[in-house]
């Protein structure tokens, strides 16, 4: 497909642009990868002493901490100017945009390359894959299938969340406060077992902001722990639609914000 | 005849009052980000609270930490991090970025001097804004109160903290001069500093190995020791040692960064500005 | 069939008001008065094909959101518009195959990489042809004269090797309209006057159709043969440069230079001037007469000048625009 071609023609273009700068590039790969180490670190060094939190022991957390990891590597990975979208429309990109003979979302997709995910997704992605060797899963075609999309569907949410704030760029100029909020939140309370929170925290997390889905059920579903969660255990296999759902959700509302656009930079 | 400043002319020059407020009102003129921070500790009150609860379980005490010793800790240390969050570095970095050193270094008051004004300035207002954190703080969390004895040395200690993590900063800024970007630099010493002040793990949880390094850094000289003097963890000769590791500190970092800045002015001038 | 059709378009904006007086700070979080402001007020007009119209105005005047909304990026509050038969709102990606912008401030080229990659990777995007690519890159390199400095990061380009790159990138896939925002913002004259006759090239070579918005006149006395001015969102002139001139400014001026002895006599000239002609300038040698054609044609007061002194230098010329677009400004009404 031509638009395809297209994206991957900008894509390479501003992977060599990044590489340009070939020392910043190492140490944002590096950076991205400590950050996430020093998350997980804490959990790690609390389990090593411990034994469990709320039951969970230290590698089953680390299959959460991965699923939750991965699945925003892959996210900011593929969809990752979004971070500075307010920057973008405020000093006339997102005008360059608009003028080009390309849908929106691939140039937000395609056009500019950051490094740093690539830590935090290659980070995300070995603890995964060590978590899933060093934990006991009692395997079934299902669950095969369901540990991909159930990722899937965590970048989705992920990216519903960022996208929905990215939107108040529109109106209000600066939301970078507001989106690091958002992802400074995400980034906390998303990666551990939600029964350590108090009943009115998890349900917000769950049906309002719904972290949740993001990486806790989906880990229960695996582990056969869904027990513990709120709802029948069958509610926790629709993690990947909840994804779909909200992403939806989020590009109706950007769509929707984009009309207030007024373009003030210059 | 030039007129000789006596040393209290110097260090309270009425210029410095001006940076001093500039650095209050420049802490307003981003309030967004003050919120932000704010949160910030509001939200890892939250989830660290949440994991010691879970992980304490049912029982009261471990290792002779009771859990409301424990949540007391996770709360003054919230708070003396939202307290000690020097702006230092950045701004060091923006004026070596933007040239405004050259002008910076031209005035009558030292540039190192302008900066720390900055920084307390900025600091104050800050605080001033714990009228909100405190009891927010407390609400999430647990303040039991210490002897005012303890209290007391805990002021000492606080102060001491806030002189050495203004150091390290400085030391991070300054470090401007010779990195053109500080950016990586100055997030893994946010990074790693707070993790090794205890931010998330207080230093007698943390395992042999882990402790020691702790020990061996500056770190825990910002948060964790005036918070173990706090709860009551550090007493008798603790306490004292505590005081001392933080005031040797304290004049470490202040020769070496005194010594950097030397260094420094001199890179400028072989560069030309 | 004009090319570019505007008709009665309309855009207001909404923008929060500060609010003031005591505690204004706390009382922002709670409160957002909200007031809309009429950036565009009805402006309609039709371009040809093959024009090149100036688009001028004092800064806030509504320019750049007309240009924005004939782009596409803003979407009107009423009114139509057309450009090459598309709504540019509606048909956004459509509408971009037929435009080229140059942004006089921001430049669209990729920062890090070589000029030449950013204008490969441009020519994909508009889906040209391997053998269309190479003829139009070609044609500009050397028109542009940009041979020297194509593989130059854009990053590392002095600001008129990136206009002319900006230039290039803009028109690399023969868009038959061109928008131009303060093309030549910045730069010196020699680089000014390469762009001023590329975009005359262009536009007699391709009829490429040209919206010019700039601040510097002499773009203006150079390009457009047509002028539209807009102040305060509504348009108050369109038409040709030479009507402006003719209303405003209906007066010739000629400079003399005499040769050395002839300066008491061009005193003398001066003080005994003809009907409808003024002195504008004095300086020994030098003098510059202003006069209105109607009542005294040029020739005749040339040559009532070379009969009483020996003339060592002679130029006609007509006042600057300048003068008359800014009484244009200042009078804020509309030119009928």
């Amino acid at each position: 497909m031509d638009l395809l071609r297209i994206c991957g023609h900008t894509m390479l273009a501003s992977i060599r642009g990044e590489m340009q700068y070939r020392a910043s590039f190492v140490m944002s790969v590096l950076f991205g990868l400590l950050f996430q180490s020093v998350g997980f670190i804490f959990v790690a060094v609390v389990l090593t002493r411990f034994d469990a939190v709320a039951g969970w022991g230290l590698w089953e957390v680390a299959l959460l901490y991965g699923i939750r990891l991965t699945a925003h590597g892959i996210w900011t990975l593929t969809v990752n100017q979004l971070y500075r979208f307010d920057r973008m429309v405020q000093d006339g990109t997102w005008d360059r945009y608009l003028i080009r003979p390309m849908p929106l979302w691939s140039q937000l997709m395609f056009t500019q390359f950051r490094t740093t995910p690539i830590g935090d997704f290659a980070s995300g992605f070995v603890l995964l894959i060590v978590a899933l060797v060093r934990v006991d899963i009692a395997w079934t075609p299902e669950r095969v299938l369901f540990l991909p999309l159930a990722i899937l569907g965590g970048a989705l949410i992920d990216g519903a969340f960022q996208l929905g704030t990215a939107a108040f760029a529109f109106r209000f100029l600066d939301t970078l406060p507001l989106r690091i909020v958002f992802d400074d939140f995400q980034g906390r309370f998303a990666s551990y077992p939600m029964t350590i929170f108090d009943r009115p925290l998890r349900n917000f997390l769950t049906w309002i902001v719904p972290m949740a889905f993001m990486a806790w059920i989906p880990s229960t579903v695996l582990l056969g722990r869904t027990a513990e969660l709120p709802f029948p255990g069958w509610v926790a296999w629709l993690a990947p639609v909840i994804g779909v759902a909200l992403m939806w959700l989020a590009v109706w509302i950007f769509r929707r914000e984009s009309r207030q656009y007024q373009s003030a930079g210059h | 005849m030039i007129a000789r400043q006596s040393f209290a002319e110097r260090v309270l020059n009425p210029g410095l009052r001006d940076v001093f407020r500039m650095g209050v009102r420049r802490t307003y003129a981003f309030r967004m980000w003050l919120y932000l921070g704010i949160l910030q500790v509001f939200f890892q009150l939250l989830l660290v609270k949440a994991v010691w609860k879970a992980v304490y379980g049912s029982d009261a005490t471990v290792d002779g930490i009771s859990s409301e010793m424990m949540l007391t800790y996770l709360t003054v240390v919230g708070i003396i991090n939202f307290m000690i969050y020097p702006i230092l570095a950045d701004e060091i970095h923006e004026r070596i970025e933007e040239g405004q050193v050259a002008v910076d270094m031209v005035r009558p008051i030292g540039f190192v001097r302008q900066m720390l004004a900055l920084e307390l300035g900025h600091s104050i207002g800050r605080w001033a804004l714990l009228i909100v954190v405190v009891p927010g703080m407390l609400l999430l969390g647990s303040l039991t109160p210490p002897s005012p004895g303890t209290f007391l040395l805990f002021l000492l200690s606080f102060a001491l903290a806030y002189v050495v993590g203004i150091e390290i900063w400085l030391l991070v800024g300054l470090s401007a001069f010779w990195l053109l970007n500080i950016g990586g630099m100055r997030s893994m010493v946010g990074l790693i500093g707070g993790f090794f002040a205890g931010s998330l793990i207080p230093l007698w949880f943390m395992p042999g190995p882990l402790r020691a390094l702790a020990e061996w850094l500056p770190f825990q000289s910002i948060a964790y020791l005036p918070a173990a003097i706090y709860v009551g963890q550090a007493t008798g000769n603790e306490l004292w040692r505590a005081l001392i590791v933080q005031g040797v500190w304290a004049v470490i970092l202040g020769i070496a960064a005194s010594r950097v800045w030397a260094r420094a002015q001199n890179r400028l001038v072989v560069q030309g500005g | 069939m004009p090319i570019i059709h505007a008709n009665h378009v309309i855009k207001d904006f909404t923008r929060t008001k500060a609010v003031e007086g005591r505690f204004s700070a706390v009382r922002t979080l709670f409160t957002r008065e909200q007031e809309t402001i009429r950036a565009v007020d009805g402006v309609s007009f039709s371009i040809d094909e093959g024009e090149i119209v100036g688009y001028l105005g004092p800064n806030g005047a509504g320019k750049s959101t007309t240009i924005k909304m004939l782009t596409g990026i803003l979407v009107p509050s009423d009114g139509e518009i057309t450009v090459a038969g598309i709504v540019p709102w509606e048909h956004r990606e459509a509408n971009a195959m037929n435009i080229g912008v140059v942004f006089g401030q921001r430049t669209q080229l990729w920062w890090a990489l070589p000029l030449q990659e950013s204008l490969r990777l441009i020519g994909r995007m508009y889906r040209m042809s391997e053998a269309d690519y190479r003829r139009s890159m070609d044609q500009l390199t050397e028109l542009l004269d940009m041979g020297p400095f194509l593989q130059t990061p854009v990053r590392q380009l002095s600001l008129g090797q990136r206009m002319r790159g900006d230039l290039a990138a803009a028109v690399l896939y023969r868009p038959p309209i061109l928008f131009l925002d303060e093309p030549t913002v910045g730069l010196d004259i020699v680089a000014k006057e390469r762009i001023r006759s590329f975009i005359e090239e262009l536009n007699r070579e391709r009829k490429t159709t040209v919206l010019l918005t700039t601040h510097d006149l002499e773009d203006v006395e150079r390009l457009c043969k047509r002028i539209i001015i807009i102040d305060q969102g509504r348009v108050l002139f369109d038409g040709q440069a030479t009507d402006l001139r003719q209303r405003f400014a209906p007066t010739r001026l000629v400079d003399v230079t005499v040769s050395g002895d002839g300066v008491a006599r061009l005193d003398a000239v001066i003080r005994d001037l003809p009907d409808g002609v003024t002195v504008t300038a004095h300086d020994g040698m030098r003098a510059s007469f202003e006069l209105v054609p109607e009542r005294i044609a040029v020739s005749e007061l040339i040559g009532a000048i070379a009969a009483q002194v020996p003339i060592a230098d002679l130029a006609v010329r007509e006042p600057a625009m300048e003068g008359i677009i800014r009484q244009i400004y200042e009078a804020r009404e509309v030119v009928r």
